[in-house]
């Protein structure tokens, strides 16, 4: 078996970690102390600087489990690094996307009165949260191997299809009942200055810190691989031994058949 | 794509063999007669014990009720419907019989649509009594129900499918099944509503999106199968 | 709760979260 796969090589791995400490650093000085408190919103505006960047992550992190998924299942690309990816992605689009609600959550209360509203985007994040939750829980349950890994692929992209399905419909039926949009969940497209630096400062800090995490959660899920197919290896070893069959026997039965050679 | 070596049934054939088969094993063991079809009416028992006892309320959110309890009662269905595949041998006597897995998708999701459109039936003829339902737009009731259905079926099938023959597929597939049909809950229950209110003719959108749904539904079931059933997968 | 105690809410529970969970990475990644 080779070594454990690495996404990155170990110099790019390293320098992502310290960018993404880095930018997270000059985030915390900008969102906290630089950046003025806004003219409407006060400083629960500051939170914003946490969730956009979280929810932009959240779609990047789904959308390379989709893509990943994809590539998997083309047979001219299949590779079990690209599964490998998919679920590594996924489980940080977990948590970023639960992160995003939570973040919404918090900016809600104070800004609308509210922790929690029926609208379009709210309730199809939720829903691509427990869409994805839902693959990683398949994931756990299939195993390894390339059916359960196809199968992984199959769930993640019909998840990812789902979820402009639901935004649509959910959308639609606040147009068709013509409900007047009491909320508006969009950051005022007019940010500019130190604000809009921030915000920006935010997406770039939180994109280094998940490719850096990517690599780490990747390594890791190689490495799980490794040894699950080590410990198959060594118990069926231990199994042939415990059999102590004679030389010119050929092992039956659910680990054997014909073509094992006696040990 | 390989396969056995057999020249193949028609997709419709091979469908309709395997739709016939699985309602005839339901007409014989009763499993969605004699044991969804209860738990349907003691949700719809529970929804009246949980909710104002007030029968106004009751029957202002019954298509709401009536199709959440539709989707818990398709979990039941199409889990059992898969789990009929695993039982020793079957799979193997498939194959030989050069069964592909898009003409058994289609044929499960057939039966299990049939199977829940009984229980519709019967379903909703209970909330009318129970909830003092006003029946209006019956056509427009229909016209919805029936991609809905179908809807829930196959995505509830193509899941399944999924997690087959893993150890926890009846505890994982509520979690998998209910966000990805929850545009199909939106729909019905809105287009149930319109027709319940009088304003039939506000329903035909929802209705599209049902078919919409219900077609891209069948259409990555019948992929996926085709792909997976081979492998033992789905 | 004042609207600086939601701010400080925000950005020290997600600073938790994602230093938990890249502590508990990097752990795994030891082993």
């Amino acid at each position: 078996m080779t070594a454990t796969e690495r996404l990155y090589p170990r110099p790019l791995a390293r320098l992502l970690a310290v960018a993404a400490a880095g930018a997270l650093g000059a985030l915390v000085v900008l969102g906290l102390v630089v950046a003025p408190p806004d003219a409407v919103q006060g400083d629960a505006q500051r939170i914003m600087y946490l969730h956009v960047p979280t929810a932009w992550l959240a779609y990047l992190a789904f959308g390379i489990t989709a893509l990943a998924s994809a590539l998997y299942l083309w047979p001219r690309t299949r590779a079990a690094a690209w599964d490998r990816l998919a679920g590594a992605s996924a489980e940080l689009g977990v948590l970023f996307c639960g992160l995003t609600l939570a973040l919404g959550s918090l900016w809600g209360r104070p800004i609308w009165g509210v922790w929690w509203a029926w609208d379009a985007r709210l309730i199809t994040t939720a829903v691509l949260f427990f869409l994805f939750c839902g693959y990683l829980a398949l994931r756990r349950v299939l195993g390894r191997g390339e059916v359960a890994a196809r199968r992984a692929a199959i769930a993640a992209l019909v998840a990812f299809a789902d979820v402009p399905v639901v935004h649509f419909s959910v959308e639609w039926w606040r147009t068709l009942h013509q409900r007047a949009t009491v909320f508006n969940p969009e950051l005022d497209p007019q940010i500019e200055g130190t604000m809009a630096l921030t915000l920006w400062v935010g997406v770039l800090a939180f994109t280094l810190l998940y490719l850096a995490l990517l690599g780490l959660r990747y390594r890791i899920a190689g490495a799980d691989e490794h040894r699950a197919a080590q410990a198959l290896e060594a118990a069926i070893t231990a199994r042939r031994r415990s059999a102590e069959l004679p030389a010119d026997a050929v092992p039956t039965g659910p680990l054997g058949g014909a073509g094992v050679p006696a040990p | 794509m390989s396969g056995p070596v057999n020249a193949g049934l028609p997709l419709w054939r091979e469908a309709a063999l395997v739709a016939a088969k699985d309602l005839r094993i339901e007409t014989r063991a009763r499993v969605t007669s004699g044991q969804v079809l209860p738990f349907a009416l003691v949700v719809v028992l529970l929804f009246a014990f949980a909710l104002d006892p007030d029968r106004g309320l009751l029957g202002r959110v019954a298509p709401g009720l009536f199709w959440v309890t539709v989707l818990l009662a398709a979990l039941l269905a199409v889990g059992r419907s898969v789990a009929v595949e695993q039982a020793a041998g079957v799979r193997d006597q498939a194959l030989l019989a050069g069964l592909d897995g898009t003409g058994v998708f289609l044929g499960k999701v057939a039966a299990v649509t049939v199977e829940l459109a009984v229980l519709e039936v019967v379903l909703g003829a209970t909330m009318v009594v129970l909830y003092d339902v006003q029946v209006t737009g019956g056509a427009v009731l229909a016209a919805a129900a029936l991609p809905a259905t179908a809807g829930i079926a196959a995505t509830g099938t193509l899941y399944a499918g999924l997690a087959s023959g893993t150890r926890m597929r009846d505890t994982l597939l509520p979690l998998l099944v209910l966000p990805v049909t929850s545009p199909v809950l939106l729909g019905a229950t809105r287009a149930f509503e319109d027709a319940l209110d009088g304003a039939a003719g506000d329903a035909w959108g929802w209705v599209a999106l049902l078919w919409v749904f219900a077609l891209f539904a069948v259409a990555a079931g019948m992929l996926a199968f085709g792909a997976l059933w081979e492998d033992g997968g789905a | 709760m004042t609207d600086a105690g939601y701010v400080a809410a925000a950005w020290v529970g997600t600073a938790a979260v994602l230093g938990a969970y890249t502590v508990w990475l990097w752990m795994r990644a030891r082993r």
